[in-house]
């Protein structure tokens, strides 16, 4: 299903397992903390999860290089590729964090500090984000780590500022234990 | 030189009439419509009438959910 009627957030499986069994990244490492190589591109409501770039989350290492398809028209205050996290709470880093929770299941958390707030922006479209590493250049360039599905509705903004605020419970959680 | 107050200064405009149609305008307040984001400015004239302006220019700030990924192990 579209992501205009409904989508589906996602981790990106060969992004983690690369993380977890120590595949060498070309010009970068695969790290949720550093927000100066994470942008985070915006994506229009025909992407559909699963089957279609750039939301491929169990697709292969190809699959996992950030690509433009599907991304939202760039418009006022947006080029294509997004916004660097570390500038994207008014010019400010966002701070990303991640913590544990929970005392058995045990949950891993990822969120932000600060909400994205990008001023004068005029742009259409908007069902989601992707959260992506844009430095690495191999196996997969600019691999993603991350989507996030905001619902059947599309956002805009015009002239105005844009913003996510993460819930209080984080951007993404990962239960790691039964 | 003679100093006036704002409300000595104003008591003159007012008696040549320059600003008894409300050239200038105090901003009361700017508002954001709660759901479209969308922002009026109120303004109140010198006879205190109350006028409100909207323009097309729009916010959002949006809260996702949190996404949940399950990795958990059932033996």
């Amino acid at each position: 299903m579209a992501w205009s009627s409904s989508g589906q957030s996602g981790f990106y499986l060969q992004t983690i397992i690369a993380a977890l069994t120590g595949v060498s990244q070309t010009t970068g490492s695969i790290n949720l903390l550093t927000s100066s190589a994470q942008n985070l591109s915006l994506v229009t409501g025909t992407a559909v999860s699963y089957t279609t770039a750039p939301l491929q989350y169990g697709g292969s290492v190809a699959n996992t290089a950030w690509v433009n398809t599907n991304e939202i028209t760039p418009g006022t205050g947006y080029v294509s590729g997004g916004w660097l996290l570390s500038t994207a709470y008014s010019t400010a880093d966002v701070i990303p964090t991640t913590t544990i929770t929970g005392g058995g299941p045990y949950v891993l958390t990822y969120t932000w500090t600060h909400p994205v707030t990008v001023a004068t922006t005029t742009i259409s479209g908007i069902y989601g984000c992707i959260i992506y590493n844009n430095a690495i250049t191999a196996p997969a360039a600019k691999p993603m780590y991350l989507a996030l599905y905001f619902g059947s509705t599309a956002y805009a903004t015009v002239a105005g500022t844009f913003g996510i605020t993460p819930s209080g419970s984080g951007l993404a959680a990962i239960t790691l234990t039964a | 030189m003679v100093k006036e107050t704002s409300e000595e200064f104003r008591a003159r405009m007012d008696s040549i009439g320059f600003l008894a149609h409300g050239r200038t305008r105090d901003i009361v307040e700017t508002i954001n419509h709660p759901e479209t984001g969308e922002r009026a400015k109120k303004t109140t004239d010198q006879q205190g009438t109350e006028i409100t302006e909207t323009d097309n220019r729009q916010d959002v700030m949006i809260h996702p959910e949190t996404y949940h990924a399950d990795l958990e192990i059932g033996l």
